[in-house]
């Protein structure tokens, strides 16, 4: 399996966000001359070629995404630059925008370009202040450096480049709500149509919302060629990813491995297996909106397809591992609380849906539970997948059914038991 | 024309339409909450899911376009049990307090839980909970009840066009609330009531007074300002309590403003005179029609000149009668609020006029001379309205004798020597005509209240040798 490591050479290492830090060690700023003097049709090929896939959760071809925005309009285009990483066990942009914030705006310059852009926002996690702080220092120094501002280097472009902190709201990272957000309103999300950000994004104008990772992807596609970033990774699923794991594992941390990589060798291998000498009871794979993968179904390769196969999603990557010391009750219980108090509630199933599975688990948990009880959560869930204005009602519904599914003799062992068994 | 198919029935277009929108064409009602033909669209309940073939997920049909040979079925299987679960989500929290709740018997979450709820509930939890609070003048809040459909805060920031309410916290927190917890600064409050699909947002004016399945109403016509708003007026047993605007797409879309809508209250009112009145040296005494009537023909027909001042709340017909009836006399038009329809105006963004009279327009186009004209002298002056125009406080000394007939106030029977019942607007059919030159032709709403009588009646009495009035 072809692997390289691209972004996380000096992670951990300190004072590695510097501007003279990324030209000594990274592409610094090369990329984007490149890419000026290749010019930005070509840019936006290779892009497509790459085969570039969003790493914000959907897996969205970059390329294409680019290419919805209208040619000859009168508008301003914007680039969002989504910073908001929210998803429970996700923290690769954290690390992206700590160690080598010079990479995201390299790559944030040229896509901005590519796109006919002159203003990137960035829509940074309220929580990230040091990174906040970070990004700013860096931004100063690209605007001191000619790579932002009236003439980004000698070309006569202006760009213009800000960073906008969150106020502590999940659902600000769904791209229509972050927009919301970015205006001034509340961060709900938008109903598509018509308010595809294509067409009617920020301020009612053509943008982009493209994540973190994706944009620092960029540079090495500019400067390494397409054909170099096709080949790590399965078809249709390229590149080298970031992958966040938590939970109960020896070694949790930041990994950064070629798409299609085992999740199995992740866990066994790379983090020294499970913690306290217990097995393997479940993983998420991609955050807490990912349907969770039981013991046997982490026989899986981390990329979009496969685990889209396996019944379950790529999304953030953000891998939480789970043994099986653990009462998968608690672990929905988790779940169902945090999409309760994340929900923007606008919508009725995914309002008053999240709160009553809330309300079940923690019934049943604590032993108080019916057998009807099971059923009844796949059926909220299955009444709120599909009928929610945002993905939020499917990033609730789906892990809570899967669980219920997967682990139902738990379930119901506490429901016959009346208590949790793996209380003492 | 482009054409959708909705359940099997091909229905026509226009570019833009929405799905909700052309169902409705055919009687197909696709339920909702959060949509209203006057608001913009959010799509937030969820209600209106629909199946278009060819795509994986249901649509909202409420801001979803219809696209030209579109498929769409409102109800199949799968639109069934989505929608049936929306009903279901949202009484999860609900008090289902229908017997103490005013919207009951016109509440869309009872219609629906009819239509597409469910037969058991699911759900044994306590249920959020809230204190009722105060909105200024016009609403009160139960928040309990409330469904989050988010149209009160769209009425006010696209309707009042103040912005005032808004949705506070989040989620299952989410509280819809006044920015500040102010009073609502809006002249168009009482339509909060109209747009909440539930018993969440109700007036003041009519909470607790009657349930609504008691009431039968009649359309009728606003005759508080120049604009005539469509409105209906609710009654039981002759008594009106409340009125609603109609849609009319020309003059008030949906909408009235809260003078209109609690503009009803001096028929009811325990001042109006509703019997006729004869001035004595010190006081006013009660006297049946009959006994009243000959002393008021003979003041009439020794009076050498007469003054007639004609209320701008008279209907058209009515002038009509009064100038048939006193044809020598000098007719005046009288609005409290504007002297001639030149100085009418709107006095905001929406619907309110600067006229405060229905029917100005009408007595100017029936040749009545403008109020500054009246000069004071003359043997008779005979006053007449329908109580929305007030009796003018002095009205009556500018000459020797004088009669207000219509609805006056016991506050206002100073130096008439008769005071005659008349009717008001709801009591009577006419037609009036509004600011732009549109005439409206109203019926009655409820039957005259006490002795009051109609004009026709009481004029056609003086000439009559029984003087009896009909
Ligand atoms: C509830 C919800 C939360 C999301 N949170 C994030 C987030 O924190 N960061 C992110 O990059 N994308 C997030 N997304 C995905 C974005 O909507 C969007 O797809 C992404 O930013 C697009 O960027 P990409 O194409 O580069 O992946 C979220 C989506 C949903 C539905
Ligand atoms: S699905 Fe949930 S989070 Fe998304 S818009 Fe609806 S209520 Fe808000
Ligand atoms: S108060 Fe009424 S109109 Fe406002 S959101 Fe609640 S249910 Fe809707
Ligand atoms: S705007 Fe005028 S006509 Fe309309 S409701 Fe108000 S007072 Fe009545
Ligand atoms: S009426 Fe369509 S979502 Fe509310």
């Amino acid at each position: 399996m072809n692997h390289e490591i691209v972004f996380s050479k000096y992670y951990g290492e300190s004072q590695t966000e510097g501007l003279d830090y990324y030209k000594k060690h990274d592409y610094g700023y090369n990329a984007l001359l490149k890419a000026i003097e290749m010019g930005f049709e070509k840019v936006h090929q290779e892009v497509k070629d790459s085969g570039l896939r969003g790493r914000g959760g959907a897996g969205f071809p970059c390329g294409m995404k680019w290419g919805f925005i209208p040619k000859n309009t009168e508008k301003p285009i914007y680039l969002v630059i989504n910073a908001d990483e929210s998803e429970p066990g996700t923290f690769k942009d954290r690390a992206i925008m700590a160690y080598q914030p010079h990479l995201m705006i390299e790559g944030a310059i040229i896509s901005a370009m590519t796109i006919k852009a002159h203003m990137i926002y960035v829509y940074i996690r309220g929580e990230y202040v040091k990174e906040a702080k970070i990004l700013d220092a860096a931004i100063e120094e690209a605007y001191k450096a000619g790579y932002l501002g009236k003439n980004v280097a000698g070309t006569g472009y202006q760009l213009d480049m800000v960073v906008h902190r969150g106020a502590g709201a999940y659902i600000c990272g769904e791209e229509t709500a972050l927009l919301n957000s970015l205006e001034g309103k509340r961060g709900e999300p938008r109903i598509k149509p018509p308010f595809f950000p294509a067409a009617i994004g920020l301020f009612s104008c053509p943008t982009v919302v493209n994540n973190v990772e994706t944009l620092a992807c960029v540079p090495m596609i500019v400067s390494k060629g397409a054909e170099w970033f096709r080949s790590f990774g399965p078809e249709k699923n390229h590149g080298m990813k970031l992958f966040c794991i938590s939970g109960h594992v020896n070694r949790p941390g930041l990994y950064e491995r070629p798409m299609g990589y085992p999740l199995m060798k992740l866990i066994e291998e790379d983090c020294g297996g499970i913690w306290k000498g217990r097995k393997l009871k479940a993983a998420f794979p991609g955050g807490s909106s990912a349907p969770v993968l039981t013991a046997e179904e982490c026989n899986v390769n981390l990329d979009f397809d496969s685990l889209a196969k396996a019944g379950s999603m790529l999304g953030s990557a953000g891998i939480m591992v789970i043994d099986d010391a653990t009462c998968i009750l608690k672990v929905a219980i988790r779940t169902a609380h945090f999409y309760q108090v994340e929900s923007c509630g606008q919508c009725t199933p995914c309002r008053e849906g999240s709160m009553w599975l809330k309300e079940l688990h923690i019934r049943l948990e604590a032993g108080e539970g019916k057998v009807s009880d099971l059923d009844l959560i796949e059926d909220i869930c299955n009444n709120m997948d599909g009928t929610t204005i945002c993905a939020f009602g499917e990033a609730t519904a789906w892990p809570l059914r899967s669980m219920v599914k997967k682990f139902r003799s738990e379930y119901e062992q506490h429901v016959v038991e009346k208590r949790c068994p793996f209380e003492g | 024309m482009a054409k959708v198919v909705i359940d099997g029935v091909d229905v026509e277009f226009e570019a833009g339409e929405k799905i909700i929108d052309v169902a409705s064409k055919v009687n197909n009602h696709i339920p909702r909450y959060c949509y209203h033909e006057g608001l913009s669209i959010v799509a937030q309940c969820r209600m209106c899911l629909v199946e278009v073939e060819g795509q994986r997920k249901l649509v909202t049909a409420c801001s979803t376009p219809c696209t030209d040979g579109m498929k769409v079925s409102t109800k199949s299987e799968k639109v069934k049990k989505a929608v049936s679960g929306v009903q279901e989500f949202l009484l999860v929290n609900h008090p289902l307090d229908c017997p103490i709740c005013d919207q009951a018997g016109e509440c869309s979450l009872q219609e629906y839980s009819y239509k597409h709820g469910q037969e058991d509930a699911r759900t044994d939890f306590f249920r959020r909970t809230y204190i009722d609070v105060d909105m200024g003048p016009s609403i009160k809040k139960n928040m309990n009840r409330c469904i989050h459909c988010t149209r009160c805060i769209r009425y006010c920031d696209e309707v009042g066009q103040i912005h005032e309410m808004i949705a506070q916290q989040r989620g299952n927190d989410t509280e819809i609330v006044t920015i500040d917890g102010n009073p609502l600064q809006t002249a168009y409050a009482g339509g909060l009531a109209d747009v909440c699909p539930v018993g969440s947002l109700t007036t003041k004016d009519f909470r607790f007074k009657k349930r609504v399945w008691y009431l039968r109403s009649k359309d009728t016509i606003c005759d508080g300002c120049s604009q005539g708003c469509n409105i209906s007026a609710s009654f039981e047993s002759n008594l009106i309590y409340r009125l609603e605007p109609r849609k009319n797409m020309d003059i008030n879309k949906w909408w009235m403003c809260d003078e209109g809508r609690y503009g009803f209250h001096h028929v009811h009112s325990p001042s109006r005179v509703l019997g006729p009145l004869i001035k004595t040296s010190d006081s006013f005494e009660s006297r049946l029609w009959g006994d009243l009537i000959p002393s008021v023909s003979a003041l009439v027909q020794q009076a050498k000149n007469i003054s007639v001042v004609v209320a701008a709340d008279a209907t058209l017909e009515e002038v009509a009668i009064l100038k048939t009836h006193f044809s020598s006399a000098n007719f005046y038009s009288y609005s409290p609020s504007v002297e001639k329809t030149s100085e009418d105006k709107a006095v905001d963004h929406l619907i309110r006029r600067k006229d405060k009279s229905p029917n100005l327009k009408g007595l100017e186009e029936s040749g009545l001379r403008p109020f500054s004209e009246l000069k004071s002298g003359s043997d008779l002056l005979i006053f007449f309205n329908a109580g929305k125009v007030r009796v003018p406080y002095g009205l009556a000394k500018l000459a020797k004798n004088a009669i207000a007939i219509g609805v006056a106030m016991k506050e206002d029977l100073n130096g008439w020597n008769y005071v005659l019942p008349s009717l008001s607007t709801y009591e009577k059919s006419g037609t009036f005509v509004n600011h732009t030159g549109m005439k409206q032709k109203f019926a009655a709403a409820i039957a005259p209240v006490g002795l009051s009588r109609p004009l026709n009646k009481i004029l056609e009495a003086l000439t009559k040798s029984d003087r009896k009035v009909g």
